[in-house]
């Protein structure tokens, strides 16, 4: 509860922990795959949300 | 056919476009967690960015200080982390620059390396000798005094011998040749190593983490004999542990 409330306050500081760096790498190197995926849904929400508020 | 009022050609090649930038940033974060913890924050504040920008929400102040965040921290960034930047390319680099034939050292050469490490050990003398693998140590080599001699004991207990000229860089073995000596490498910013650790073992652990090198080290404090191979740090306690380590090695 407290990590949760942690995580609402202070975003930024949860996001820059070593902890959270070290599991994303970890990750990443163990699924070489992920990374692909993670960039197209990454580069796919760019696209989209930039076509989207262009035009609007 | 149309995307938000676009060829859905325009739309491909934008994604595919965005996708290859996205993938050579992730390709470079995950070789440095200081620099993927700021990716990630650069990744909420995007987020934040097109959450405040949303019609539905809409928040103009907001807007406006991520917007200037989002545009200007890439070329902030770039500057205060060059050194960090500069390992990881390093590190890609390291998986293109590899040699399709490798050259190891023969029976002879081992055993001299051997010999001349035990010699150095019992006097307590400090050494650092590479031996290149796949990863070329050219770079290193260009900065160093070239060699180009065969390995023989004798003369590496020379090099290493305290007061000459090249006792305080490292040897760089490419199959049965000392390439050079007096070479310097990075050091290692591996943080889970003792904080007395020598610059010499930090070497040592550097160039392990950069290439796929063996690095031999022997400490001039307690003669003791160490070995650096993809990051990690092994303690040699006896001879025949460091044969077995180089017979693997060099095979």
């Amino acid at each position: 509860m407290k990590k949760v409330l942690q995580a609402f306050v202070f975003p930024f500081q949860f996001v820059f922990s070593r902890k959270v760096a070290d599991k994303v790498a970890g990750f990443l190197v163990k699924y070489p795959f992920m990374q692909y995926l993670i960039a197209l849904l990454i580069s796919t929400a760019i696209v989209v949300l930039m076509y989207y508020i262009n035009a609007l | 056919m149309t995307i938000f009022g676009q060829p859905i050609w325009r739309f491909l090649l934008d994604l595919y476009l965005v996708f290859i930038i996205v993938i050579v940033a992730i390709k470079l974060l995950i070789t440095n967690r200081k620099m993927l913890s700021i990716g990630l924050i650069f990744l909420v504040l995007l987020g934040l960015y097109y959450l405040a920008n949303s019609p539905a929400i809409d928040l103009p102040v907001s807007t406006q200080i991520i917007g200037y965040l989002v545009t200007y921290s890439p070329l902030i960034l770039i500057i205060i982390m060059s050194p960090d930047i500069r390992r990881s390319i390093d590190l890609i680099w390291k998986s293109d620059v590899k040699n399709d034939t490798v050259i190891m050292g023969s029976e002879r050469t081992k055993e001299n390396i051997i010999e001349a490490v035990m010699d150095l050990s019992e006097h307590r003398t400090g050494a650092l000798i590479t031996i290149e693998k796949h990863n070329t140590l050219d770079q290193y080599a260009d900065k160093a005094i070239m060699m180009n001699s065969e390995v023989s004991k004798e003369l590496l207990v020379n090099i290493f011998t305290p007061l000459t000229p090249l006792h305080d860089g490292a040897v760089i073995i490419r199959g049965d040749k000392i390439l050079c000596a007096g070479a310097y490498f990075v050091l290692t910013e591996n943080q889970s190593y003792e904080k007395t650790m020598g610059s010499r073992h930090r070497a040592g652990l550097g160039i392990s983490e950069l290439t796929d090198s063996l690095t031999i080290l022997v400490s001039e404090e307690t003669g003791g004999i160490s070995i650096a191979i993809e990051g990690i740090l092994l303690k040699m306690n006896h001879r025949d542990k460091l044969t077995e380590y180089l017979n693997m090695f060099m095979k």
